[in-house]
């Protein structure tokens, strides 16, 4: 019996998220944006459900006298990151 | 990038494409650092080598105190302008390791100091910044930093040829342009011909 994909991670835009962040200790919205080649809007939108689940934080603060958010994986986000590739990897073994 | 789903493989090349990009990344600016204290350091050597040979005023040598003074304002400073959007272990990791030098480098500038100690204080530092370099070219796999730091360590044991104070400071002075301004000027050119590419 294969293990069922985790469906919020089974995103482009959000496994991309998540893989930036799983290599970083923290990364701010605009070199997420520049990476991933997301609008500012989807992005957003993403973020906030990965920070529902608790997968990242979302720190807001400000680089001067502009604003920045700057998001970190959490210990909950790695595991689940970490189980997701484990499942891949078994699909594709089988 | 949208919220479009994806095949088993297309998620693991998603992932080693985004964790590649990350680590392999290279900003504008990334030799800042090594510019800053590499010119620093020069324009200092450079200034108490000439103090000391017009007027041979020992006095002159509290000149050296001006590189940390000077430095790190300057780091602070640019700081804000090259800060990245991005923070990996191995920029931590980077950081610690020119802490621990830049802590070593200061002791022994400060034990020059202790009367009756006889340490080549220079070639020293020789041997300390060449460990800095050589560890951050091996950490951020730039060859430069590595061939560079290695060639300054051995510089090191040019000291037992007993050369003069006066020779010693040039020899710093080329130690210095070898492990941080060239590494410094070749870090900048490559992030700048990346940023170009992307």
């Amino acid at each position: 019996m294969l293990p069922q994909l985790n469906a919020l991670l089974h995103s482009e835009l959000r496994l991309g998220v998540m893989s930036i962040l799983y290599a970083s200790e923290q990364a701010d919205f605009t070199y997420l944006r520049e990476q991933t080649g997301s609008t500012a809007g989807n992005l957003s939108v993403q973020i906030d459900k990965l920070t529902k689940a608790e997968y990242i934080e979302v720190e807001k603060g400000f680089r001067g006298k502009m604003p920045r958010t700057i998001c970190r994986i959490t210990d909950r986000g790695r595991a689940a990151f970490e189980e997701y590739v484990e499942s891949l990897q078994s699909y594709l073994r089988t | 990038m949208d919220e479009k789903s994806l095949s088993q493989n297309e998620s693991l090349e998603l992932i080693a494409r985004m964790i590649r990009n990350t680590n392999d990344r290279l900003e504008a600016g990334a030799g800042r650092p090594f510019l800053i204290w590499g010119y620093t350091s020069l324009i200092v050597t450079l200034a108490v080598w000439v103090a000391l040979a017009l007027t041979h005023n020992y006095w002159w040598n509290f000149l050296w105190f001006v590189i940390p003074v000077v430095g790190w304002p300057l780091m602070m400073i640019t700081q804000k302008k090259y800060e990245s959007g991005c923070t990996t272990y191995i920029d931590r990791i980077v950081g610690y390791v020119w802490i621990v030098f830049g802590l070593l480098c200061m002791c022994q500038t400060v034990a020059t100091f202790i009367p009756m100690h006889a340490s080549p204080v220079l070639f020293v530092m020789l041997l300390l910044l060449g460990a800095g370099t050589a560890l951050t070219g091996l950490i951020i796999k730039f060859r430069c930093c590595v061939v560079t730091g290695f060639m300054g360590m051995a510089m090191f044991f040019i000291q037992f040829l007993n050369l003069s104070g006066q020779w010693q400071m040039l020899c710093f002075a080329v130690g210095v342009v070898l492990l941080l301004i060239i590494p410094g000027h070749v870090l900048n050119l490559k992030a700048r011909r990346k940023c170009c590419r992307s």
